[in-house]
């Protein structure tokens, strides 16, 4: 019952606060955190981890998450109850659950990563109303905004003016016909960052069935050991360190084009750079890093056409012009050896 | 050449033929009147016979109760694992070595009961182009239609159990392996592989783990397999070790199409099914398969034989 007079507080206050919002088109949609992310005017570092949550803690998430999901209450002590019964053989460290007919939990220790899926939603494949993507997008805000006053995702770092905008589309072929297309989902995910630098791999992504119905939520990627001023910045909570980039996007990039000669690459940024499954034991300190995807290309197989292969991305330090890149994921030989053939 | 493993039938489904065959039927009944454990029926009896075939049908019954669910747990697999590029053979450039990414998969999958085998391409250079050519030597597919040397192996390996995968580079139909095998360094899956038909004819889930292998675009054309569903990236990808692992245990409660879609989210992955009678069925396929929770691990069925052209299908699809 606390809950649930919480989720319904939330809920008001979420609505009365995002009201004007809402009723806007997307392009006007105001940055909750604008302000925060413009003041980047010097860069420091973190500690960063992938935080290790009790059995209890996933569980209050994973209800507020379905709560905000199927807009019903989900108990946290039901929630409880599922999460320690999915955990109890094989741990936290990655589950699965369902906490309610259509609400399937996912959780992933290694990035922080949980998400809800309504299946309801996500298995329509026939309706064929499309609400389009401003009206999707309107949805995509909301739906933030209760995340962000019920706490579930932190109230800070938020940068709504840099999300990427994707879809699921879904698709039908007979033999020896083209594929006919339709969109399904409008997924909407807005990047993490920390005064105004990416963290790889962290935010949330809202996804927007095209009859308008939520059909996922996730939240991922390591969590800052930070205080926030009242100015929205970011400063890390043991004092940390100021630092000055000595290495600039143009050095790095000739450092990787001397190493990966036979691949092309892709620019991410400046980035606060955890793989995933590090720094689960605490908190790691960690500068930004020009980040880069390499993918690797392939000879010739066939009409002369090359293949580009599985990728992995590569970190540079920017103070430190002679440190060896992280490298993740690595490669290398199989961790077990294979059978025999029978 | 490798011992020969036979095709292994995983769900056992008992039928009206075989329990009048080998139980009513005097004259297929050897062992009549030869110990006391073999007593000849009384078939002139009417009352006796009708008790006789109620008493036997029960235990017909109840000898395929216990064993079914022990047959239908025994699920397959075959994975193909590709970690070393670069001086094996295969003529790939610099910096193509990857990961090894599907060991925890294969954990997981004896974890939850399937039975199965993992083929990786060092030290034992075990992981063949040849496990997913088709076996077939009458099919324009595999040894009937791209090589006469070099036969295809699916029937002992990459077609012989419910779930294959392939793990490496690859690239618009093309999968490529690390260490060249007699000659050969790839498969295709227009040209050599027919899973899911043909020779073995066991599969029923193919996840193909390389960059740009699957075009939803192509979901109508040659590209497709006789399976229920098969999962893979239309792009490139960047994987964690883990995801397929991931992706395989979200299954157990979410469908294999909401799995993938999670799993790979914002990147270029597509999971496509198949039906052979329409895209209703197709939908319904796509829509409620489980490859953990064990919805749909059978055959596509009305499958091509040896020399047989295509059948009819229809694909649907969803990718991010």
């Amino acid at each position: 019952m606390q809950l649930y007079n919480m989720l319904r507080t939330s809920f008001t206050t979420a609505i009365i606060l995002l009201a004007s919002s809402c009723n806007q088109p997307p392009t006007a949609q105001p940055s909750l955190h604008q302000k925060a992310l413009t003041q980047s005017s010097s860069l420091s570092a973190f500690g960063l981890t992938h935080r290790v949550r009790s059995a209890s803690e996933i569980a209050d998430i994973s209800a507020k998450l379905a709560s905000v999901l199927l807009g019903e209450e989900i108990s946290g002590d039901e929630s409880r109850k599922s999460v320690a019964a999915a955990t109890s053989a094989i741990g936290l460290g990655a589950f699965d659950l369902q906490l309610h007919p259509h609400a399937k939990v996912t959780y992933r220790e290694d990035n922080d990563d949980l998400g809800v899926i309504n299946d309801k939603v996500t298995r329509d494949t026939s309706s064929t109303e499309d609400v389009g993507l401003a009206k999707a997008e309107g949805i995509y805000s909301t739906t933030l905004g209760h995340l962000l006053v019920l706490g579930v995702v932190t109230a800070n770092g938020w940068d709504t003016s840099d999300i990427t905008r994707s879809q699921i589309k879904q698709g039908e072929a007979a033999q020896g016909q083209p594929t006919t297309v339709r969109i399904k989902e409008y997924l909407f995910t807005v990047p993490r960052k920390i005064n105004g630098v990416g963290v790889f791999n962290a935010g949330v992504t809202i996804s927007v069935h095209r009859s308008g119905a939520l059909a996922r939520i996730r939240v991922f990627g390591p969590t800052a050991d930070s205080v926030v001023s009242k100015d929205g910045l970011e400063t890390p909570s043991g004092g940390g360190k100021t630092i000055v980039a000595l290495v600039d996007e143009p050095s790095t990039r000739a450092r990787l084009q001397v190493a990966y000669q036979t691949a092309e690459f892709e620019t991410l940024g400046m980035k606060y750079f955890l793989p995933d499954g590090e720094g689960k034991g605490g908190f790691v300190a960690l500068e930004p890093s020009q980040v880069y995807k390499v993918s690797p290309v392939l000879p010739a197989i066939q009409n002369g056409k090359h293949l580009k292969g599985k990728g992995f991305y590569v970190a540079y330090s920017i103070t430190s012009p002679l440190a060896d890149p992280i490298v993740w994921p690595r490669p290398g030989v199989p961790a077990t050896p294979g059978d025999s053939k029978p | 050449m490798e011992a020969a493993v036979a095709p292994i039938n995983w769900t056992y489904q008992p039928t009206a033929t075989n329990r009048s065959t080998h139980v009513f039927d005097k004259e297929a009944d050897p062992f009549c009147g030869r110990s006391r454990l073999s007593p000849c029926h009384n078939f002139g009896d009417p009352m006796n016979r009708k008790t006789t075939r109620l008493i036997t049908a029960m235990l017909a019954l109840l000898t395929a109760s216990l064993l079914q669910p022990s047959y239908a747990k025994a699920l397959g697999y075959t994975i193909e694992q590709n970690t070393l590029y670069t001086s094996y053979g295969c003529e790939m450039l610099a910096n193509t070595d990857i990961p090894d990414d599907t060991a925890s998969l294969k954990t997981a999958l004896d974890s939850a009961g399937w039975s199965g085998y993992r083929y990786t391409d060092t030290p034992t250079n075990l992981a063949w182009p040849q496990d997913l050519w088709e076996s077939c030597s009458t099919s324009i597919y595999g040894s009937g239609g791209w090589s006469t040397v070099i036969g295809g192996l699916d029937n002992y390996y990459g077609d012989a159990r419910n779930l294959t995968v392939f793990s490496g580079h690859g690239g618009d139909g093309w999968m490529i392996w690390g260490h060249v095998n007699n000659g050969e360094c790839t498969a295709n899956l227009g040209v050599h592989t027919r899973v899911g038909e043909m020779g073995g004819g066991s599969a029923n889930f193919g996840i193909w783990y390389a960059c740009s292998v699957l075009q939803p675009s192509e979901m109508g054309s040659n590209m497709w397999q006789s399976l229920r569903q098969q999962a893979g990236f239309y792009g490139e990808d960047t994987d964690g070790v883990d995801e397929i692992r991931d992706f395989f245990n979200a299954t157990v409660n979410k469908t294999n199409a909401d799995a993938w879609l999670d799993q790979y989210v914002g990147r270029p992955a597509v999971i496509e099914s198949f039906s052979r009678t329409s895209a209703t069925d197709c939908w319904n396929t796509h829509n409620g398969n489980k490859l953990k929770g064990n919805v749909g691990n059978t055959v596509l069925g009305g499958a091509a034989s040896c020399g047989q052209p295509q059948p009819w299908y229809v694909g649907c699809a969803e990718w991010n």
